[in-house]
């Protein structure tokens, strides 16, 4: 696929945006809403996807800071099976999640958790992310691949950027969802 | 105080409208020079837009990534015009486009908040903003006109009549993304002119 870390980037963007401009403005009570015992708020899913990039940020340092430049090569986005399949059973299809998927136990969030700090958290981490991209996209790295949270599966990295999005836009709805469901309890 | 800076924003803006030592010293102060290595990416879809660009030198290219991956080309900025994502800029909302420096640049960006503030203190800028959005409206206009009924030798010949000289040393694929024509066409038409 042409342009591809240029998409990753839109993407990436659109949910700092979204969480770091608009999210971040709610009340704490809003964010830490939750629809039952067993369920996540707003906040734990952000806080979910904090401690993903606590084990996806240092992989793709490790990889883009030891790549060669692009020089003019042309990029090529290479797949794998598994990437594959992870990308397409992540990626929301429409506005709703088609497969529910359940967690690593190092992936849950904590239950008591400060707005301010996970949002501020969340905010660095994707500014690092972001950046990762840009670094990404005058790299050579078409052959390279890199361990997933599941250390013994490999992908290639601009694949890995696609899969790591698409979880968290998966998450993104879920958050749109459980936000759409506090108007209503908030306005009673 | 920058000499080629307020030499810009003074042509820029004189153009359209009488320019007061007032004006001319608060734009001079809060326009401010960035840099850009050729394919850096000045703005990026999905942020919001942080600045309204007047540009020193370099040619930049505004596009946006379609569904299939491809680099649609809407435009191009070049020495001594405006440049930035505006419709982003003026709503502070997520920018649809990516703005990119194809050669190294170097442009003076004034924010939101000092672009507001210009036009608190020195209405006359409503006139520049009218006559602003007229000249990109017309461009628009014609170049729909252009991309609607003009044959792909047509689109070129009208093209490079207008088009300033710096833009031909830019890789093709970007003229022809522009022209809304595959490459191999851009480049055919180029070599039967030439």
């Amino acid at each position: 696929m042409e342009n591809h870390y240029e998409r990753i980037l839109q993407r990436s963007n659109k949910v700092t945006h979204r969480v770091c401009t608009e999210i971040s403005k709610l009340d704490a009570e809003i964010l830490n809403w939750k629809e039952a015992e067993k369920k996540w708020s707003v906040l734990e899913v952000v806080d979910h996807l904090n401690k993903v990039y606590d084990i996806y940020l240092p992989n793709f340092e490790d990889v883009i800071s030891n790549a060669p430049s692009l020089n003019g090569d042309v990029q090529k986005t290479r797949r794998t099976v598994l990437g594959r399949l992870s990308i397409y059973t992540n990626k929301p299809h429409g506005k709703k999640v088609k497969y529910k998927l359940n967690t690593f136990d190092f992936f849950q969030p904590k239950s008591e958790i400060d707005p301010e700090e996970i949002l501020e958290e969340f905010r660095q981490k994707k500014d690092r992310f972001n950046e990762l991209i840009r670094e990404a996209r005058n790299k050579n790295l078409n052959n390279t691949k890199m361990p997933t949270a599941i250390k013994r599966l490999k992908f290639f990295v601009g694949e890995c950027f696609d899969f790591v999005m698409s979880h968290e836009e998966r998450h993104m709805i879920q958050i749109e969802e459980v936000l759409s469901k506090t108007d209503t309890v908030l306005e009673k | 105080m920058n000499q080629d800076h307020q030499e810009l924003i003074k042509n820029y803006f004189g153009k359209h409208i009488p320019l007061s030592e007032d004006a001319l010293a608060f734009l001079t102060d809060h326009f401010k020079l960035k840099q850009h290595e050729s394919r850096e990416l000045i703005v990026e879809a999905g942020a919001v837009a942080k600045y309204f660009y007047l540009v020193l030198e370099g040619v930049q290219a505004i596009y946006m990534i379609t569904d299939k991956g491809e680099k649609s080309i809407a435009g191009f900025s070049y020495q001594g015009e405006q440049s930035g994502v505006f419709d982003s800029f003026v709503t502070q909302k997520p920018s649809s486009l990516f703005l990119e420096a194809i050669t190294p640049s170097r442009l003076i960006a004034i924010n939101k908040h000092d672009f507001d503030k210009l036009f608190e203190l020195f209405p006359e800028f409503y006139i520049w903003e009218a006559k602003f959005l007229e000249m990109i409206l017309f461009g628009r206009l014609s170049r729909e006109t252009e991309m609607l009924t003009y044959t792909a030798k047509e689109k070129f010949d009208a093209f490079m009549k207008r088009c300033p000289k710096e833009l031909l040393d830019i890789p093709q694929k970007y003229l022809a993304s522009y022209l809304n024509m595959k490459p191999e066409t851009f480049s055919r038409l180029r070599a039967l002119r030439d």
